[in-house]
């Protein structure tokens, strides 16, 4: 009977000890990007503060490495308008890597109304730890979008290759019809009452661990 | 022979003891379990991408038995959000009102008459800790807080 009861003890003993690694992700060297979304009520309160990670899609891909690497024939692919935009969108928002700024748009009800969604950011990443952050940018009801809106998506898009600093409709077109879909991400819902904005920052970190 | 019997149980248990402390100490299977399930999440070991932070402010609107009720607009956004495996589970633990916006969290909890709740919880398609929550309150004034 003891005996029984100590091997049944050390086979449990062997099984706690057994050497299994927590995995660190931290130590990954994944690059990633994250959009912080500031509420901001009518008084200009903060009403919600929202960290959530995005998805780079398929054609924000090959645009980041066409951008870095492409040259065919001593040719350098280079597009003059970068990613410098942040779109906000309320619908069905498609967050797959093959998502699109045409499927952006069309999903997108804000839209349809008169209200200019993107606003074009300056970006500067010298001296930035190998970070690009766009933002704060600044969606202010009447302007940016209607009053009752719902905020439940973010597209980080080309910038107006017009070259314009006001911010414009869609994703797609705003850049004369080529406008690119680098991201997007899936927010909290945001309800926007009147007098109310959101302030949203977006940040796409390739550090490596020592920066 | 009842007698070693014994002494070998006892030499058994005492191995048990040593190797219960070295399991949870230790990167050993025991360890993990409990890490994933008990243990607070050691937020620094999980990629910054598949960490979703979320603050709102809380403020007091009742105090009963050193539970307070407290204001919480948007809370409710919080936890709808799609990537929160867990969100009823926490509204649940925290009484929370959808009807009146507000939750129930232990008075000794709040930093001041306005606070900041954080809600930071690991995705699901996490390597570690995945679908795992943690709240906690901070100062309302300090934006980035990091849990206690």
């Amino acid at each position: 009977m003891y005996t029984y009861l100590g091997i049944c003890l050390l086979g449990i003993v062997a099984l706690m000890v057994t050497p299994y690694g927590l995995l660190d992700a931290s130590s990954e060297g994944k690059y990633y990007g994250t959009a912080t979304l500031v509420a901001i009520d009518a008084n200009g309160e903060e009403t919600l503060r929202s960290v959530t990670h995005n998805r780079v899609t398929d054609v924000g891909e090959e645009y980041l490495l066409d951008q870095v690497f492409q040259e065919v024939g001593n040719v350098a692919a280079i597009d003059t308008a970068q990613i410098g935009s942040i779109c906000i969108a309320e619908g069905t928002i498609t967050e797959t890597e093959g998502a699109t700024a045409g499927g952006f748009d069309t999903a997108n009800t804000m839209i349809l109304t008169a209200d200019d969604n993107c606003i074009e950011a300056d970006v500067n990443v010298a001296g930035n730890d190998g970070k690009a952050v766009l933002g704060p940018l600044t969606f202010i009801d009447d302007i940016h979008l209607v009053t009752g809106d719902v905020i439940n998506g973010i597209g980080i898009c080309s910038a107006n290759a017009v070259g314009s600093i006001t911010p414009y409709d869609n994703c797609l077109t705003g850049n004369t019809g080529a406008g690119v879909l680098f991201a997007v991400v899936n927010t909290t819902d945001v309800t926007i009452n009147a007098g109310e904005s959101v302030e949203i920052t977006y940040t796409f970190d390739i550090s490596s661990i020592n920066d | 022979m009842v007698k070693q019997s014994k002494i070998f149980l006892v030499i058994v248990i005492v191995i048990f003891i040593v190797g219960i402390v070295y399991a949870i100490n230790s990167e050993t299977l025991l360890n993990s379990i409990l890490r994933e399930t008990i243990l607070p999440v050691e937020w620094e070991k999980v990629h910054p991408r598949e960490i979703v932070k979320n603050s709102i402010p809380i403020t007091i609107i009742e105090e009963k038995n050193d539970i307070c009720m407290v204001k919480a607009l948007k809370f409710d956004a919080i936890i709808d959000h799609k990537f929160f495996i867990k969100g009823n589970e926490l509204a649940s633990k925290l009484n929370h009102d959808r009807e009146n916006q507000t939750i129930e969290i232990k008075c000794d909890q709040l930093v001041e008459e306005k606070s900041r709740f954080n809600v930071w919880y690991v995705t699901d398609d996490s390597l570690v800790y995945a679908e795992r929550y943690e709240y906690f309150i901070s100062s309302w004034n300090v934006t980035d807080p990091h849990p206690p």
